[in-house]
């Protein structure tokens, strides 16, 4: 494996260096290496997320790097081995989605989804997903961050509509 | 980084609709009702098709139970599917603001990641569909199959008609399919192999036209040759081991893979059970056996078996009619009414039973969530249960 370093920056101007393989995780940054030769000297811009959501971004993206690597080497590790490795990245991923504000997490999600890098665009929306399931419609609002744009009239006829229970 | 934006006033992204819509595919269905009510932009994404279009691709659709409840002095039936109510919502007033005094949870806490947490207070209930989104002829006999509700119809002087129609449970929209070729007086419908198959269930048996099927897939009636013993009244109909069996005054299997018809072995039980007291999971038939309790047939030991674990369900009503059994995923569900005392109204109770089979000849069952799911006037009539992929 090539560990041909790349740099990234973000749009209020941090530099980042990253591995190629692990920046390749973004089929964006993937598509710019190949279409447009990136230069070893020139950071690729993204214009689209911030220092601090970058960070997040290359963080995970170099945990993920390490593990393809491993899925490579050990081809024929035990089920017990490949379990307990899925179980680590499956605590390395929740360590790292407890770890930020929900702020930040919607932040990450449009980053992963600009990118383009779909496991972590998974990991995050099932974490939102996780979040909402159980929450009063009250409580999603405030996840959210949206106004209840429902007249009283328009909530009394869709709680109608649903009608928990006749009577 | 956590902390400073947590004391200040929190700023969430606007998430485009493809995104949220991947967020919304990974809720159980179970939730929708609840989140149809949070915005208008909401209750739209939670409606449509695109929503379960990403749910099938990220292979998340979902068992969902379904109702059919006749009220009495209506024409047409409610549909009614499963919801699980969050408990914090409560019915104090007509708005939603209970849960507005509450701790911001998910901004002071971390949230919790990855976990399937359940919490067992949330209550379970029936929610009507959107109304007036069908307009049917009156429909008589309904089966599903994968999202899709099929639908068989009776004209004004209540013989069944040759017109079909399903009900797409994602949307809850009526479709209207070619009709039948024959037809017929009173219909028994089953699934195999993802065709419906509709046998006539009437008296006098056309004999020749007893079976035609439905393939789902080329949108085609096909006729099925009929069993060359005569069987009389058709009773009956269940599916087994991918084959179909026909009760009358014999019993028959027909089997599509070679389209033939045999003699019953000994895999299937002899007494009659109507089929919505009896369930396949697993290849094992479940019924609701008489004393209210619950039983699956053990094919090699010829006889019916109690399924245990089950001391804490409720007594089932000892009327089989106020029953019903359906296979849930991999579960049974199992629906019964409850008459109150003194009230007009009765209730509908519903559990979800996991099976697990033990040592030898032992199979028990688990529940899972027991609930009163919806409670409706005495004069009401449970018409149809169903399970649904969506």
């Amino acid at each position: 494996m090539s560990s041909n370093m790349i740099m990234l920056k973000s749009s209020d101007g941090a530099s980042f260096e990253i591995e190629e393989a692990a920046a390749r995780k973004s089929k964006i940054i993937a598509n710019m290496i190949e279409v447009e030769c990136v230069d070893e000297d020139k950071a690729i811009p993204l214009q689209n997320v911030t220092g601090n959501i970058l960070a997040l971004v290359i963080e995970y993206c170099n945990k993920h790097i390490v593990d393809d690597d491993d899925d490579v080497a050990t081809e024929e590790a035990s089920e017990e081995e490949e379990e307990a490795k899925k179980k680590k990245v499956d605590d390395w991923e929740a360590e790292f989605m407890n770890s930020m504000s929900l702020e930040t997490m919607f932040e990450l999600l449009l980053a992963a989804n600009y990118l383009n890098i779909k496991s972590l665009i998974d990991l995050v929306c099932q974490t939102i997903a996780n979040n909402i399931k159980d929450k009063t419609p009250e409580e999603v609002r405030k996840i959210f961050s949206i106004e209840n744009d429902f007249t009283p009239e328009e909530e009394e006829e869709i709680r109608k509509e649903n009608a928990w229970a006749f009577g | 980084m956590t902390n400073i934006k947590e004391s200040s006033p929190v700023y969430i992204p606007y998430i485009p609709d493809d995104v949220l819509l991947n967020c919304l595919a990974r809720v159980s269905r179970l939730y929708y009702p609840t989140l149809s009510l949070v915005s208008k932009r909401f209750r739209s994404l939670v409606a449509s098709l695109d929503l379960y279009d990403i749910r099938t691709f990220l292979g998340r659709t979902e068992n969902c139970l379904y109702v059919c409840i006749l009220f009495g002095s209506e024409l047409i039936p409610r549909w009614f599917t499963l919801s699980r109510r969050p408990t914090r919502i409560r019915k104090l007033n007509s708005r939603w603001f209970g849960s507005c005094f509450r701790p911001y949870r998910v901004l002071t806490n971390p949230p919790t990641i990855m976990k399937e947490e359940k919490k067992s207070s949330d209550i379970n209930l029936m929610v009507s569909i959107p109304p007036r989104s069908l307009a049917p002829p009156l429909e008589l006999t309904r089966i599903a199959i994968g999202s899709n509700i099929y639908l068989g119809c009776i004209d004004n002087n209540g013989a069944f008609t040759s017109r079909f129609f399903f009900m797409d449970c994602r949307s809850h929209t009526l479709h209207e399919v070619p009709s039948t070729r024959v037809a017929r007086k009173y219909i028994h419908m089953k699934v195999l192999d993802g065709k419906v198959y509709v046998v006539e269930g009437s008296k006098d048996p056309d004999y020749s036209n007893l079976i035609e099927f439905f393939d789902t897939k080329t949108l085609i009636w096909e006729h099925v040759p009929s069993p060359s013993v005569e069987i009389g009244y058709v009773s009956e109909c269940l599916v087994f081991n991918r084959k179909l069996y026909l009760f009358g005054d014999k019993i028959m299997v027909y089997k599509p893979t070679e389209n033939k018809w045999d003699d019953v072995g000994l895999e299937m039980p002899l007494h009659w059970v109507p089929s919505y007291l009896c369930c396949v999971v697993d290849n094992i038939i479940y019924s609701y056996g008489k004393n209210g309790v619950l039983c699956w047939y053990d094919s090699q030991g010829r006889s019916w078996k109690l399924l245990k674990g089950l001391e804490k369900l409720p007594k089932l009503p000892e009327d089989y009619t106020c029953v019903r059994l359906v296979e849930y995923g991999e579960k049974i569900a199992v629906l019964w009414e409850k008459k109150v005392c003194g009230l007009d109204n009765k209730k509908i109770w519903c559990a979800a039973i996991a099976l697990e089979k033990g040592n030898g000849q032992t199979i028990y069952g688990k529940i899972e969530w027991c609930d009163v799911v919806l409670t409706v006037p005495k004069s009401s009539f449970i018409w149809e249960f169903t399970t649904v992929n969506v």
